[in-house]
């Protein structure tokens, strides 16, 4: 490969294979490496993935790889053969002719075919436009075929933008492992990586990975399908003086669990509302507060599982990280890559909190979170979003606006708290007005209290007097639970 | 370098010429003004003869590649005498035939095409469609698409061809409009090694 292609870091180390993969005496925990983001060094990325997202069963005796890998190739090959073909052979060209204007004419899939492949061909010219790698037209052509055939064999999504992104990482993983020099191993082994990482078949060998990788959940990410329901919901509030009020109820509403949004959208908000509300509530309600949508930031790191927010290599090991995690914990989906996402936003948290004083818009913070600052070494991030894998994250209830308008004139609460504002959103405790200083009433108290004992626990520098006052308000809540005031006696430290 | 079927997706490519028009036709056949609509087809072929500036601009309106070669009336233009055009496996030659001497010869026209080194040779001057194989090449003409007169025939049948390549296999649709009705006949051709 010329050299100006495939940098030599990418690679496929022959030798390394043969020591760690040929051989059945000498295993690399390829999982820790990944987690440590010291997969690259072992220099056959396109195994380890494959390994990872279960196409090559490990250890396995490579025999059964290479039988596995040829009936994966073959039945790929069918595939093509069967959808491309035009079925005209007992028709009549009299009324199944290419120009035939007939309803049920074969030749029409035809047109909406070459419709099709003229629009993934767009896409994938701009596809890493800025690597010569990308620029082969084999590659180009290799590209179409692979993103065509899926989207034939899955009519319901089809093709959407982004999906070209997933597939050039996994293009560039597959084209720069085809093994060059391999003069210093056996010659058994050169044989068997031959085949394993062939040049012939490389375009189904891709394919299936990209499949599998479009099964463990991201291919749901691109399904646009909302039920009409939502639809007749929203309209008639468009126009009326509500409508500023029904945007907020929308903005700052948790709709991970809501069956009428789509799947992205249910994402975006399961890592908003629940997995960043439980792992950083202060930064949480900061963002909240500037009504900042999860979904303007979340979609395109989900969508395109951050290859578009890091540069090439630092891409390679976040999904070295996510597909490593999937395999450790036999899970049906990618949710590594949702602690990613936190991570990289805790990552910034000063700056978020910074920007939201300063300025009083969210313009801000979405332009830092589109244009995510280089990270010095992602494994960073990887280690932050491996703690928070290993939390135990309860999830957080989503509370109507009923029931807290309930909890709050119970008598525990002393005061009424006022919801009749449009900006506060329905929540158990609290308001969204994230300040640093007390709240008047207990409910905020008790939350602030929480995140108090909750920096602690997680070692950060507090201050003497916010703890002072959250053991005063803990001493109330107890006093009120001997007091035994009202019969809903609600217990504010458990969250359920 | 690969060994990946590229070609499996399948090209539409049309053959027509010797159209002449104003000079010896009217029109084309209003059946085959209704079939060749813009956006069905990958390729044309026009073997020449086209007639005026309007109807090669509409030509050129029914598809994204479309090549002409230079026709005995084709005067006044910078167009080829002939083209090789490659699409998938398939290297196809065009020629408008009056340069081909006798005209519409076999042997004459193998030697075109060996010279040209193509698979399929497509000609045309003669107006009378015709789809041979020659020495395991294949020879198409797709005759004259209005039905124009020629020094060969009086009368001749408005035809026209469509091809669909797709990988070493070609399936041909012949156009005719035979007393008033348009029939479409079909046949396959191979690409030879």
């Amino acid at each position: 490969m010329a050299e100006e292609l495939v940098p030599n870091d990418f690679l496929v180390s022959p030798e390394l294979f043969e020591e760690y993969f040929f051989r059945q005496d000498s295993h690399a925990n390829i999982q820790q490496l990944a987690n440590e983001g010291k997969l690259g060094t072992l220099k056959n990325r396109f195994i380890s993935w494959r390994i990872f997202l279960g196409i090559l069963p490990y250890p396995g005796p490579l025999d059964v790889w290479i039988n596995h890998l040829t009936e994966l190739r073959e039945k790929y090959q069918k595939m093509i053969d069967e959808q491309r073909k035009v079925k005209i052979d007992h028709l009549d060209p009299l009324i199944f002719n290419p120009l035939s204007q007939v309803s049920d004419n074969p030749w029409n899939n035809f047109h909406e075919d070459n419709e099709l492949k003229q629009k993934i061909r767009l896409d994938v010219e701009r596809t890493f436009q800025e690597r010569p790698l990308f620029l082969l037209n084999e590659v180009q052509e290799m590209m179409v075929s692979i993103l065509f055939t899926w989207a034939k064999g899955n009519p319901e999504i089809s093709y959407k933008q982004g999906m070209n992104e997933l597939l050039g990482i996994l293009m560039f993983v597959g084209y720069a492992e085809i093994p060059e020099n391999l003069s210093r191993i056996s010659k058994k082994a050169s044989e068997v990586l031959n085949v394993l990482n062939s040049r012939e078949y490389l375009e189904a060998d891709i394919y299936w990975c990209f499949a599998r990788l479009m099964d463990l959940g991201i291919s749901e990410l691109f399904n646009p399908v909302v039920t009409h329901q939502s639809m007749q919901r929203k309209k008639p509030d468009l126009f009326t003086w509500n409508a500023e009020k029904m945007h907020n109820d929308l903005v700052n509403q948790d709709k991970s669990q809501e069956q009428n949004v789509s799947s992205i959208l249910r994402r975006c908000h399961k890592v908003h509302h629940q997995l960043l509300q439980s792992i950083d509530r202060e930064l949480f309600n900061h963002l909240e507060a500037k009504k900042t949508e999860p979904q303007m930031y979340l979609q395109r790191w989900l969508r395109c599982m951050l290859s578009r927010e890091f540069n090439l290599a630092d891409t390679l090991e976040l999904w070295d990280a996510i597909f490593a995690n999937y395999y450790a914990e036999s899970e049906k989906e990618l949710s590594f890559l949702d602690f990613l996402c936190i991570a990289m936003i805790v990552f910034v948290r000063e700056f978020c909190k910074r920007y939201l004083v300063l300025q009083s818009d969210q313009s801000g913070i979405l332009r830092r979170l589109l244009k995510y600052p280089p990270v010095e070494d992602v494994n960073i991030l990887v280690g932050m979003a491996l703690k928070y894998k290993t939390k135990n994250i309860t999830p957080v209830k989503i509370v109507t606006k009923q029931e807290v308008s309930n909890l709050s004139s119970s008598p525990l609460f002393g005061q009424k708290k006022n919801l009749g504002a449009d900006k506060t959103p329905p929540r158990m405790f609290g308001t969204s007005q994230g300040s640093s200083g007390w709240n008047n009433n207990l409910a905020g108290s008790i939350d602030e209290a929480i995140s108090v004992i909750r920096d602690i626990a997680n070692e950060k520098v507090y201050n003497e007097n916010k703890v002072n006052r959250a053991m005063e308000v803990i001493n109330r809540i107890k006093s009120f639970i001997e007091k035994d005031v009202s019969p809903k006696t609600v217990d504010p430290l458990s969250r359920k | 370098m690969a060994n990946i079927k590229m070609s499996q997706f399948g090209e539409l490519v049309l053959l027509i010429g010797d159209l002449h028009i104003p000079q010896r036709s009217v029109d084309l056949p209003d059946k085959f003004k209704e079939l060749l609509v813009p956006g069905k087809v990958q390729h044309i072929l026009c073997t020449g003869n086209v007639g005026n500036r309007e109807h090669s601009d509409w030509l050129k309106s029914l598809a994204a590649n479309v090549h002409f070669v230079r026709g005995d009336f084709d005067e006044g233009t910078s167009l080829p005498e002939q083209k090789l055009i490659t699409i998938g496996d398939w290297k196809l030659g065009l020629i408008h035939g009056h340069q081909v001497i006798p005209w519409g010869d076999k042997e004459a026209l193998s030697n075109i095409q060996r010279v040209m080194d193509c698979d399929l040779l497509v000609s045309g001057h003669t107006h009378s469609s015709s789809i041979d194989t020659y020495d395991a090449k294949h020879f198409i003409n797709p005759g004259s698409a209005t039905g124009a007169y020629s020094p060969l025939t009086s009368e001749s049948r408005p035809s026209f061809l469509i091809i669909a390549l797709q990988g070493r296999e070609a399936t041909t649709f012949l156009y005719e409009l035979i007393d008033g009705n348009v029939s479409v006949s079909k046949g396959s051709l191979t690409k030879s090694s």
